[in-house]
């Protein structure tokens, strides 16, 4: 009876870890990924970063490519002021032969990314995350030396026209973080293209 | 004699529709906005609605979306089934329609003119974080939901339909 309820928590675990993700509020583990330079990069080499945005986008997606404008934006405006964004591919190159490592060195220097683009090979970070579609968003914020989720979701409220976006969620968000306050909206939903998941 | 010609013309053109499968089988996409769609599943009293999320661009929702066209002739009770793109309403004609009558589907297929998605997803399913494809089942009689954020396989969705059924 005890072995099988063990049993049951052991196969009950990794959908336990996977649900969801980590929560607003919750403390985020570092990470080390590889860049496009075939350096690794964690969140903790930005000793100067009051916290970090990390996007999980790839080069495939309609809505991932019609935000990459918006994602070297935010960067171009945040990084200085502390919050660098730090893209993440977390599709399997397999499944999704456009979201390579090679392809994404490619979109990289055609667009003229200023923010390092890292590939999830294992794919344990967006799992991590919970991320579940690109692009998705985290906002992490350096609370008394922690890393803490403060914002999930979508980049604003209009993938077609940045000019005509009502709700920029994410500057929102970072914008209050600046004020040293709480992200007044931190959840938000958008349509995305599914995370190609390794087949397993 | 102009009722006389009037009759004679709907005759020859009702023929022409039947004789002409095609173009009376080649349907449009409506444009919708979400509280339309909404009507639509509400107004629904019995037997079950699949309404399913795609796009022309989604890869994994162009496999599965045969499987699910093709629900209301594979089971033996009343299931209703409603494709919902969200492709760019612009792309209505170019690629909505150029797809749905290139694969002749046959269920009914809207356009979701709503592209304000954080104000509607949760009304869908709370479980739903936005990736697609996606696939809501109501039960209308229970009132049951069960959604799936994910690429449904050949056979299992007639299966979860079957499960869904039954419980009533």
């Amino acid at each position: 009876m005890l072995v099988k309820s063990i049993l049951l928590w052991i196969g009950l675990l990794p959908a336990l870890i996977n649900d969801g993700g980590y929560q607003i509020g919750e403390e985020v583990a570092d990470f080390k990924l590889k860049n496009l330079d075939g350096k690794w990069v964690s969140m903790s080499d930005y000793t100067d970063a009051k916290g970090y945005i990390i996007i999980f986008t790839c080069n495939h997606c309609p809505y991932a490519k019609l935000y990459e404008e918006r994602i070297i934006a935010l960067n171009n405006i945040y990084k200085p002021k502390g919050y660098p964004v730090i893209a993440i591919n977390p599709n399997d190159t397999e499944v999704q032969p456009e979201d390579s490592f090679e392809n994404m060195k490619v979109r990289a220097k055609e667009k003229g990314f200023t923010f390092p683009y890292l590939i999830d090979e294992s794919q344990q970070v967006a799992k991590a995350f919970g991320a579940t579609r690109t692009p998705d968003v985290f906002i992490v914020n350096k609370e008394n030396k922690k890393m803490k989720l403060a914002y999930k979701g979508a980049i604003d409220d209009n993938h077609k026209n940045a000019a005509e976006a009502q709700k920029k969620y994410v500057e929102m968000a970072v914008n209050d973080l600046l004020q040293g306050k709480k992200a007044g909206t931190n959840n938000t939903k958008a349509i995305g293209c599914s995370i190609k998941w390794k087949k397993s | 004699m102009k009722r006389c010609t009037r009759m004679s013309m709907i005759f020859i053109m009702t023929g022409w529709f039947l004789i002409n499968p095609h173009i009376s089988a080649a349907q449009k996409a409506e444009v919708i906005d979400f509280a339309t769609l909404e009507q639509l599943i509400g107004n629904q009293q019995k037997g079950i609605s699949v309404i399913n999320f795609w796009a022309t661009w989604c890869k994994p929702c162009i496999k599965e979306l045969p499987y699910i066209d093709q629900l209301a002739a594979n089971v033996d009770f009343d299931v209703r089934v409603i494709l919902v793109s969200l492709d760019d309403v612009e792309s209505t004609e170019s690629k909505v329609n150029k797809f749905i009558q290139a694969k002749d589907v046959v269920s009914k297929v809207v356009v979701l003119n709503d592209i304000d998605y954080n104000s509607w997803i949760d009304k869908v399913s709370p479980a739903w974080t936005g990736a697609i494809p996606a696939t809501l089942l109501i039960n209308h009689e229970t009132g049951e939901r069960l959604f799936f954020e994910r690429e449904l396989q050949q056979g299992e969705i007639e299966l979860l339909v079957q499960q869904l059924y039954i419980k009533k």
